[in-house]
């Protein structure tokens, strides 16, 4: 039988969640060649908003946990095609060409568009979270083999009893790109180009937009953009780069073991140092957790000894 | 990295077959075989040699030999006595086949002259120099910047107008049409001037010609004839002169 | 019915729970419940009863127990004291409905929201050996001066002593009288009480109260009496405050360390904290700062 109850309401538990919620940034980057272009990424989100809902079954099911975009930048590299004047015919026959002129291009080398679209604020996404309780028994791996308990509060490094919320599943809704995207896409497009050929009076610039064409559907071309630009970038971030699942992951990895819900000293401490007096700690035998949909209650067990 | 541009695409206005550069080229016919050395020489200094060998063994009907990368290649050796080595300098072409000389960037000014080094096999040599052209070599050139030209032979008191017309970027890729072909005759009979669009090319045939001048004179066509701009007045004259001379209609 | 009902923390700790506390309160702090002086500290093998302390009490050289001045003997002037110990061993609580401890009558019936407590106070006393107290008689002796009958013959007057030239012997230090073992003797005492929850600034804090103390069997009545008094201030003045606790460390030390939140009693329930079916409960609101 247990011998300390504590109790904490879902409110409490939110709050709680909260401060573990509020520990959490990324700040990834990652790029992927894809052959006619390389495309990536590089962002950084925190957590805010989300509901703490308790089961009945001891999960703990957290919704609307919204994605914050800090930073939300996704780059595309294009090699547009070559530029190249000359290498007509200049002798053809039936059979033919006999004689050709030599191909002089505007570039010494496939040149590259480099494509920046700052997402940022104009992506909504939200994140669902199933979990259930889970406790462990935290040894410090700093905590040589044989420390006393004593020794080990001063060392602060305590054993410790952790509750962490151990995600089975976690939803990624990825929804809402605002409007503007496809026109911000264009512009980047023509910024690009215009950063290339920047240097160039203006005469040459409309020659090789006449030869490139439509720039802006050159690009859409190489990146397979199609007519929903929305999908594309979906597309592109949650499954060629993987941007989605790493976003899971990191979240899953980060409840699951790296914050911890609650963190109690073993043994608990209830009197400090004083006057030289060693602290009273009450050594936590075992430690219990259940869920219901009204609270989670923590069950713990002394033990006689230290 | 990124591509560098080849500025001097964009920014010549004076090309000269006697002094290529990247936007025109020379083409000589190798009719006879024989072993030929090709001396290159930059703004009138001497560079370096290459040999060309013709044979109807040789499969190849046209060498193109970029003279700005063969610079960087073979300039570090003496060249003078031209032995000729493996890779860099042996160039083989079939008998009746093509050598076009050009160079792909910088700021040119190369010319090539050819002269045999045996004849083996041979019933006569073959003299080439690209500062001074003859009946069967060809001359070409693609003119980027829109505007109005004039083609030159002062040996032969040849000129011509030549119109680049602007080409406006369109809901598809542009691609310029197949180049237009002339010679010094139908030149004097056209009397007037040669009408190309961007990026077309111009192939004259040198029969007539010895050194071919194409020098950009003004970015458009006045469009009131009677007043004109200063930067106008040359070519104003020289439609007048041609007008003269011009044949009759 | 959850426990978080009426509030949204919740902690309890059930008596055998409190009783492993008192336990290790003990054993980590064995100077709380034993006295003596400084002659028994330095010797605890003559302690009435063996301190059980944890090997950390003796590792850090803490006190096994409070060192306290000597029982002076009266009529020495402060010259010589006794070596003494009083121990408080074999605690232990019981929370309503008093089911383990059985009160004495005078303590009646425990009553809703109420501890019990049982305790032994032991006491020991270092009486000095025959040998000893001889030897101390002669000093005594030598100090104090003999009233002779020359003195009222030669006055006439019983009321008039002469005075008598000053002893040297009079410049002597005090001394405890060292013992090899204590005279000791054990009282079984009750006490009951109830906890406050007490406001110091923005935080709340547990403090036990004592309602009521009875020591078993001392006669005549009035010196059990005295003596309950003695032992009474000890545990409240002495014991007591030592014990109270800050209300986040009862229920939630490390949440309070996570949130931000200010932890405060629930109000408006009837008994907050609550001693009822063999716990002590606690009902605490969050409020967000």
């Amino acid at each position: 039988m247990s011998h300390f109850t504590v109790a904490s309401s879902e409110a409490a538990v939110s709050k709680l969640f909260e401060g573990v919620r509020d520990g959490f940034s990324v700040d990834e980057s990652d790029s992927v060649n894809f052959g006619p272009f390389t495309a990536g990424y590089d962002v950084g989100f925190h957590l805010e908003g989300g509901t703490v809902d308790l089961q009945n079954n001891g999960d703990i099911l957290i919704k609307e946990l919204d994605i914050k975009w800090d930073k939300l930048r996704v780059f595309a590299g294009i090699d547009i095609p070559e530029l190249c004047i000359g290498g007509f015919c200049i002798i053809p026959s039936p059979w033919g060409c006999v004689l050709r002129a030599p191909r002089i291009c505007v570039f010494d080398d496939n040149p590259d568009l480099g494509i920046d679209l700052d997402l940022s604020g104009l992506l909504t996404s939200e994140i669902s979270i199933a979990a259930k309780p889970k406790l462990s028994y935290f040894i410090d791996p700093a905590r040589p083999a044989g420390m006393s308990w004593l020794d080990a509060e001063d060392a602060n490094v305590a054993n410790k009893w952790q509750l962490f919320i151990d995600p089975d599943w976690v939803d990624i809704d990825v929804f809402d790109w605002a409007d503007i995207v496809g026109d911000l896409l264009d512009d980047a497009i023509n910024t690009a180009v215009d950063d290339l050929l920047w240097f160039l009076p203006g005469w040459a610039k409309s020659l090789i937009h006449a030869i490139l064409g439509p720039v802006v559907d050159l690009v859409r071309a190489i990146l397979d953009i199609g007519d929903d630009i929305d999908e594309w970038l979906s597309n592109l971030l949650g499954v060629s780069l993987g941007l989605f699942d790493l976003i899971i992951t990191l979240v899953a990895d980060y409840f699951a073991g790296k914050t911890p819900l609650l963190s109690i000293e073993d043994p608990f401490p209830i009197m400090p140092y004083k006057n030289g007096l060693i602290p009273v700690k009450l050594p936590i035998e075992q430690l219990g957790i259940t869920i219901n949909d009204k609270e989670m209650v923590l069950a713990a067990t002394l033990g006689a000894s230290l | 990295m990124k591509a560098q541009i080849n500025t001097h695409l964009f920014t010549q206005t004076r090309f000269d077959s006697g002094a290529l550069t990247p936007s025109n080229f020379v083409v000589h016919p190798f009719a006879n075989c024989g072993q030929y050395q090709a001396d290159v020489s930059r703004n009138g200094g001497f560079l370096y040699s290459f040999i060309i060998d013709v044979s109807e063994r040789h499969p190849e009907k046209q060498i193109s030999l970029d003279l700005a990368q063969l610079d960087a290649k073979l300039r570090t050796a003496d060249q003078h006595d031209c032995s000729c080595g493996p890779d860099h300098n042996l160039f083989t072409l079939a008998e009746n086949g093509y050598g076009l000389f050009y160079a792909s960037k910088g700021s040119g000014g190369y010319s090539v002259k050819v002269h045999p080094l045996s004849a083996e096999k041979c019933d006569h040599a073959e003299i080439f120099d690209s500062t001074a052209l003859t009946n069967d070599d060809l001359f070409g050139i693609t003119l980027l910047r829109p505007g109005d030209y004039l083609l030159r032979d002062a040996k032969n008191k040849i000129e011509c107008k030549i119109h680049v017309a602007e080409v406006k970027p369109g809901k598809e890729p542009y691609r310029p049409p197949e180049a237009l072909h002339v010679d010094a005759e139908s030149i004097k009979k056209a009397g007037a001037q040669l009408k190309l669009l961007q990026a077309q090319g111009l192939v004259v045939r040198c029969a007539g010609f010895s050194r071919i001048v194409i020098e950009y004179k003004s970015p458009t066509e006045p469009t009131n004839k009677k007043t004109g701009t200063k930067a106008n007045q040359p070519l104003k004259a020289a439609v007048a002169s041609w007008k003269k001379t011009g044949v009759k209609r | 019915m959850a426990f978080t009902d009426l509030s949204d923390l919740y902690g309890a700790i059930n008596e055998e729970g409190i009783n492993l506390v008192v336990h290790h309160l003990m054993r980590l702090r064995p100077s709380l419940f034993n006295y003596g002086t400084a002659f028994i500290a330095q010797n605890p093998d003559l302690l009435c009863h063996k301190i059980d302390a944890d090997p950390m009490v003796y590792k850090r050289n803490n006190p096994l127990l409070t060192v306290e001045a000597p029982l002076p003997v009266l009529g020495t002037n402060g010259l010589v004291g006794l070596n003494y110990c009083v121990q408080l061993v074999d605690m232990k609580i019981d929370f309503h409905p008093g089911n383990s401890i059985t009160l004495p009558p005078e303590l009646g019936q425990l009553k809703k929201q109420q501890f019990a407590l049982s305790a032994k106070a032991c006491v020991g006393l270092g009486c000095p050996d025959e040998e000893t107290l001889r030897g101390l008689e002669k000093v005594f002796d030598r100090i104090n001066t003999p009233i002779f009958v020359d003195d009222y013959v030669n006055t006439g007057s019983l009321t008039h002593v002469p005075d008598r030239p000053a002893s040297s012997d009079r410049n002597l230090k005090p001394i405890v009288v060292p013992t090899r073992k204590l005279k000791c003797f054990c009282l079984e005492v009750f006490a009951v009480g109830h906890i406050e929850i007490n406001q110091l600034g923005n935080r709340f804090i547990f403090k036990p109260k004592l309602d009521g103390l009875e020591i078993v069997d001392l006669r005549p009545q009035e010196m059990e009496d005295a003596i309950e008094c003695y032992v009474a201030s000890v545990i409240r003045l002495g014991l007591l405050p030592r014990l109270q606790v800050a209300l986040e460390k009862i229920v939630l030390d490390q949440m309070s360390d996570i949130l931000t939140v200010t932890l405060k009693p629930t109000p408006g329930l009837p008994n907050n904290p609550a001693i009822e079916g063999d716990e002590l409960k606690a009902f605490i609101n969050m409020e967000i700062s």
